[in-house]
């Protein structure tokens, strides 16, 4: 089963402009349910309303990371078998490891293009 | 689809710019308070920011600087590199380059900038960290891939960090292992319930799919509803396989966004539109007022009072309101002088302390951006000649390191900006000397002069106090500059000085530079208005009461002798104000500490007035701050007293 392009979107990042970008590049993948949040807080509360079906986080921001951020949707029943991509540089590669160890679905390191994304959703929705 | 990427770029430059300035404090911060670990991370995480964003967007040579400098911090960060002054040296170099690059960017002017020497300044500190290389070789130097390729090989650049961590073929063979077990979408569970097969739920699949391309917005049928609806399954069934799926909340209002970020220049004709609005109400209101007492008896001009009251009241809200949207904090401003103030302390040899109080202040983006260069000098002014050398401090029994504030705060209808310092202070005794050997003054004239006047001397075009003109303080822009740039912004400046204790510079300025309060006064036939933030009083007197001492009129206010200029004479005009006589009116004005009389013919009252330049017009230097239209629809000058008289005040 593929990823369908009406599936409603978290974007959280600390930085605008790199939400902008990654929203531009869903775009480019035909997604435009997208929706942003500034740090792990805020995108918990948004997550908590229900209609996201799909989270993509940055790893290092402020006051709450996406490990901690990843940890608490895995450990929310409600959004548990939530899918989540952590965007990561490459010099967080031993993050990546707890982030999998945490449980999160894919990973991907910026900069990316929308080749890259579409090849990790078509991973993490083919499961 | 370019539209879109140079609006991103945009985006990516206004919120870069704003990391930079920001981080420029938090480095003069962490070189006080080393170990500060929140800082470090702070710091760390806005260069890394940079640094992705600009990977995204091909500023490869961006990539370049910031892939280093946050190599360099996390080493500093690890506590592998301590951080010295010549360490800060290099980052804050390393910053600057930074902003140049971003002006690179904003003009587009593709200029590659000539980065081997801040690159090597770099590599040096990162090499310099004890027992660096078998662990984690350094960053290498050469250009980072091309960006915008798709980099699912790990790019060559990477080298340094793969090294140090599990490779990208390790990560994906975890993920994989790990990542079976997650997502169950309703069907496979309803599968795995035996409540349907796996080609039941790829058909219902299928249906959402059409139903999803063949409806643009809206709902899409959820896959549970498909089977119900073309009788695969219960409800009943689907109901038990959703609870074990996560329970989504219904359908809850979308957070919408709390900022928008909007062009300038649409907030200035917004800002313009409603200057207008005010001058047109002006003129309603005087309009209504005058149909009021000529038909007193008509039943429609009632209705029209009170319309034209409210629609008074809702301008002046309206006003209000968009003023507050063009309100910046001075932080912006304020954010600078951290890294200037140690800059310039460390190559004077000086220990200075800056602090910041009311950074959260606000004030009109116009008079954020013309306070810059006024509060630079003056700051610079009280490091370099206003701060000692920490053995003169030591032994004056001071601390070595001195101490200057930097505040901001509201004071009633105006905004006040005060550098203060624990320095040395001004010698007025010394500065009496100066006057007098300038030429400006003679001793027995200083003597008569408080010593607010005496220090206001400073002010004078060509007067510096300092013996040496340093590199610092004295760049040919003198404290007149700094006096005619705030009077520009119709504030004023003022100073308090204890020899010995330091000094204070206090900038009260408006909130606004668009609209001011205005008191209308007459000359002959003419009408002019004088802004109210300088006028204390008015006052009736007759010609007689006006006394000349030392060929200067004057009236006695209350047992002050208050020095009298007739404005009939500023602009020629033939009156009863210019020879003498009767019946004439003077609107007593304090600028600065300066108190004088300005003489008129009639006195109007209190009006707003929206200040309009004139253009081509060299009103400054005339003591002309601009012109507006008043409610009975004359263009009427609006009087800058400050550099009308200044000429006055001090002959």
């Amino acid at each position: 089963m593929a990823y369908n392009t009406a599936m409603k979107i978290l974007v959280v990042d600390d930085f605008a402009t790199m939400r902008r970008i990654i929203k531009n590049i869903l775009k480019q993948l035909g997604m435009n349910e997208v929706e942003e949040a500034e740090d792990g807080e805020q995108a918990f509360k948004k997550l908590q309303t229900g209609k996201f079906d799909f989270l993509i986080t940055d790893w290092n921001m402020p006051n709450c990371t996406g490990l901690e951020l990843l940890k608490m949707v895995r450990s929310d029943p409600n959004l548990k078998a939530m899918p989540v991509l952590m965007v990561t540089a490459e010099a967080e590669k031993e993050q990546v490891v707890e982030a999998i160890k945490a449980g999160v679905n894919n990973y991907v390191m910026k900069p990316f293009t929308s080749d890259v994304l579409k090849q990790k959703l078509d991973k993490i929705f083919s499961k | 689809m370019s539209d879109e990427m140079d609006e991103i770029i945009n985006d990516f430059l206004i919120e870069t710019t704003e990391i930079v300035e920001d981080l420029s404090q938090k480095f003069v911060e962490l070189e006080n308070d080393k170990d500060n670990q929140d800082l470090v991370n702070g710091i760390f995480r806005s260069v890394h920011t940079i640094k992705g964003a600009s990977g995204f967007l091909g500023f490869n040579q961006m990539v370049q600087l910031t892939h280093i400098t946050e190599s360099v911090l996390k080493k500093i960060k690890d506590g592998d590199i301590p951080l010295t002054p010549a360490v800060m040296d290099v980052i804050l170099g390393s910053i600057d380059m930074v902003k140049v690059l971003l002006e690179h960017i904003k003009a587009k002017d593709g200029i590659e900038e000539d980065l081997t020497d801040i690159l090597a300044m770099l590599q040096g500190v990162y090499e310099q960290a004890g027992a660096p290389a078998a662990a984690e070789p350094p960053p290498t130097l050469q250009a980072p891939p091309e960006q915008v390729v798709p980099a699912e090989e790990p790019a060559p650049d990477d080298a340094a960090a793969a090294s140090s961590g599990p490779s990208i073929e390790e990560l994906d063979a975890l993920m994989e292992a790990q990542s079976n077990q997650m997502l169950k979408p309703v069907g496979e569970i309803l599968v795995e319930n035996g409540a349907v097969t796996t080609d039941e739920v790829e058909d219902a699949l299928k249906i959402q799919t059409i139903i999803k391309e063949s409806v643009d917005v809206g709902e899409v049928p959820k896959v549970g509803d498909i089977l119900t609806a073309t009788d695969k399954v219960s409800k009943e069934e689907v109901k038990k396989a959703l609870t074990k799926q996560p329970q989504a909340e219904k359908e809850k209002p979308p957070q919408l966004e709390q900022t928008i970020r909007v062009d300038v220049e649409r907030l200035d004709n917004v800002l313009n539109l409603v200057g207008e609005l005010v001058l047109a109400r002006n003129r309603l209101m005087k309009v209504v007022s005058n149909l009021e007492l000529k038909y007193t008896d008509n039943a429609d001009v009632a209705p029209l009072a009170e319309l034209t009251a409210f629609i008074n009241l809702i301008t002046t809200d309206l006003q209000l309101a968009v003023m507050k949207t063009r309100m910046q904090p001075v932080r912006k401003v304020f954010n600078k002088f951290p890294r200037m103030v140690r800059d310039l302390a460390r190559s004077l040899k000086k220990d200075v302390e800056l602090n910041l109080s009311g950074e959260e202040t606000e004030l009109d983006k116009s008079i954020i951006e013309e306070i810059g260069d006024p509060l630079v000098h003056l700051v610079r002014n009280s490091v370099d000649h206003g701060i000692e050398m920490p053995e003169v401090r030591e032994a004056e029994g001071k601390p070595r390191g001195g101490t200057v504030l930097l505040s901001a705060y509201q004071e009633g209808n105006n905004i006040v900006l005060s550098i203060e310092d624990d320095g040395k202070g001004i010698d007025v005794e010394m500065l009496k000397g100066k006057i007098v050997e300038k030429g400006l003054g003679t001793p027995d004239e200083l003597e008569r002069l408080s010593t607010k006047e005496i220090l206001d001397y400073i002010f004078l075009p060509g007067f510096s106090t300092a013996k040496v003109v340093s590199d610092v303080s004295g760049r040919g822009v003198g404290m007149d500059v700094v006096k005619t740039n705030i009077s520009k912004l119709n504030g004023t400046i003022t100073i308090e000085t204890e020899k010995g204790k330091g000094s204070k510079f206090l900038l009260r300025l408006p909130l606004t530079l668009a609209i001011i309060q205005a008191l209308m006064v007459g000359v002959g036939t003419e009408v002019y208005a004088v802004p109210l933030a300088s006028v204390v009083e008015t006052v009736r007197i007759d010609q007689s009461n006006i006394k000349t001492i030392r060929g200067q009129e004057t009236v006695i206010l209350r047992n002050e002798i208050v020095p009298v200029h007739r404005l009939a004479n500023k602009f020629f005009i033939p009156t009863a104000s210019a020879n003498g006589g009767n019946k004439m009116y003077l609107v007593v004005i304090v600028i600065g500490e300066k108190k004088f009389g300005m003489m008129v013919d009639k006195l109007f009252g209190q009006e707003e007035v929206v200040i309009k330049s004139i253009e081509g017009f060299s009103s400054s230097s005339e003591g002309i701050a601009g012109a507006t239209i008043t409610g009975d629809g004359k263009v009427v000058l609006i009087l800058d007293p400050a550099v009308m008289f200044v000429g006055d005040l001090h002959n």
